[in-house]
């Protein structure tokens, strides 16, 4: 067995292996094109995509914390019109699949994206983004409300023809409920999980250290958390699982995976390591390699647990 | 961007640090030469990074100052503590192309001047400020900007500037009231440093743009300080 097979199948696409790269870690995936070869990886999530384009938060949209990081970008992007014609004829050679990050302000507005995406052959699927804690309107409100969650899900799967995934909020008392509405709602599979809201505070001025007062948490600070999250919806549906949440190496993908996500994505790693991806596809072969597993599928939800050991 | 390579899986801290490159290989040294400020967990580390250590580059990044001068116009650069270190591969471009260049240098204290050396062997002629006056000039560096301009007025030069922002922010406004075009170098914090991150943002008049790969040098012209009420204060 000299090539094992990282091959996976989510929402009827098959991806050559299951490491992806994070929406609002990747640019338009052209950005990496100077790093290496992206076609290396078995997607990668653009930046999230609204309706019209949006310029962002106010300067002093990130902090470092320990071992992560916090954003609030405020959902900068080129809008759904300028990744059509601008971004995407560029992915032309792209050889993965493309999953466009999407979020609006309102049901209509999700709508409004996917249809304007339908014709977009090069786009394997939508992932909702209903869950972006930086922006006051839209997006969050959707991912705060179980029936809101259902609402967008359902009325985006009707009418879209791409695969549907959800990007989950953590910022809730009980993310099992999320993940049901999504997968009540028509969803294809679920994005587990966006950032966890945070603050920083520089002391000396007695000011927050983002402008936006709070951001999102990222980076491997948040790992344990993310898997746990993962763990816990994977027991709760039957829908696919993407897992993210500061994974940069192939140990930390395993440790998704074998708690029930069918592919991983990999995000502010990205920033300080651009090819990381890269070593941990490399590292996901050796690791079936040794394990003497022919496929990776074989690893997906093998966590040993006794029954009653767990609680959510 | 750049780190020390100490090949953890889990880096400390997690995010390179965005750094000018002082000096390039020359005729004398092959190396790269990075001027750093122990500030934080980050530059300690690089700071104290031993012989034989791997330092980890992303680079270049971003735009770089326009050097691109009529024959023989001055340029005027005006440093600020650590942003000499952003301005002496400028200094010996501009020196290269016959550009008569003139230094001006502040930091707080005599100790904290560093590279005057390396700024002389090129010939440069320099006014020199501290804040506690133990060298040069006492007082700060925009009053030693205005000192020099009173004495050489000249033909109009081309300012470059590059230190902390309420310094460059005087620095424009002087280069403004002696209508002399400024060109400003910032420093952001950024996590990536090659435009993916969106972390580095700044305002213009343009609206957004990225230190990281529209600067980190702009126009001081088109800049909106962050503690300017509105963008009219440069601009009017």
């Amino acid at each position: 067995m000299l090539n094992p097979n990282l091959q996976v199948e989510i929402s009827g696409l098959r991806f050559k292996n299951p490491v992806l790269t994070a929406s609002g870690t990747f640019g338009y995936g052209l950005e990496f094109e100077r790093f290496f070869d992206i076609s290396e990886l078995g997607g990668f999530c653009t930046k999230g995509l609204s309706l019209e384009p949006m310029k962002g938060a106010p300067p002093g949209r990130i902090q470092e914390t320990p071992s992560g990081m916090l954003n609030a970008i405020g959902l900068e992007n080129v809008g759904v019109e300028g990744f059509i014609k601008e971004k995407l004829p560029r992915l032309a050679n792209f050889q993965g699949h493309i999953v466009a990050n999407v979020l609006g302000k309102s049901i209509q507005e999700f709508v409004a994206i996917a249809e304007r995406l339908a014709p977009c052959d090069k786009v394997s699927a939508l992932e909702l983004n209903i869950s972006c804690p930086n922006i006051k309107e839209g997006g969050i409100e959707f991912g705060h409300d179980p029936e809101m969650t259902f609402a967008v899900v359902e009325a985006v799967k009707k009418h879209s023809n791409h695969p549907i995934w959800v990007k989950l909020s953590p910022n809730v008392t009980d993310i099992r409920v999320f993940a049901r509405a999504c997968q009540d709602g028509g969803a294809d599979a679920i994005t587990l999980v966006n950032t966890f809201v945070g603050m920083s505070i520089d002391v000396d001025k007695c000011r927050p250290m983002l402008s936006n007062t709070t951001g999102g948490l990222s980076g491997p600070a948040i790992r344990p958390l993310a898997v746990r999250l993962v763990h816990a919806v994977a027991e709760a549906v039957s829908i696919p699982i993407i897992g993210i949440g500061g994974i940069s190496t192939t140990r930390d993908a395993l440790e998704f995976m074998i708690a029930g996500a069918s592919a991983i994505q990999i995000g502010t790693a990205n920033f300080y390591e651009p090819t990381v991806s890269l070593k941990v596809i490399q590292g996901l072969r050796q690791h079936c390699l040794d394990q003497k597993v022919d496929s990776i599928k074989e690893l997906i939800g093998t966590l040993c647990i006794e029954k009653g050991q767990f609680f959510y | 961007m750049a780190w020390v390579e100490d090949g953890l899986n889990l880096p400390f801290p997690l995010l390179r640090k965005a750094l000018a490159i002082y000096s390039l290989p020359n005729s004398e040294h092959g190396r790269i030469t990075l001027l750093i400020k122990v500030v934080g967990d980050g530059t300690a580390k690089l700071a104290g990074a031993e012989p034989g250590s791997t330092i980890g580059l992303i680079g270049p990044l971003g735009n770089g100052f326009e050097t691109n001068l009529p024959p023989s116009q001055k340029a005027l650069i005006v440093a600020g503590g650590t942003g000499i270190a952003s301005v002496f591969l400028l200094a010996e471009h501009l020196t290269k192309n016959n550009h008569p260049v003139h230094l001006v240098y502040g930091a707080r204290q005599a100790e904290e001047l560093v590279g005057l050396k390396d700024f002389e062997l090129l010939g440069i002629t320099s006014t020199i400020t501290t804040d506690d006056g133990s060298r040069g000039m006492q007082g700060q560096v925009t009053q030693g900007l205005q000192h020099y301009l009173q004495q050489d007025v000249g033909d109009k030069a081309m300012m470059y500037t590059c230190g902390p922002t309420p310094m460059m922010q005087a620095v424009s406004r002087v280069a403004k009231d002696w209508g002399i075009p400024c060109q400003i170098s910032v420093e952001v914090k950024m996590a990536c440093g090659f435009g993916v991150c969106l972390g580095c943002t700044v305002k213009t008049r343009h609206g957004y743009h990225l230190a990281c790969t529209h600067g980190p040098v702009f126009d001081a012209a088109d800049f909106v300080w962050e503690n300017s009420s509105s963008i009219s204060e440069l601009i009017t």
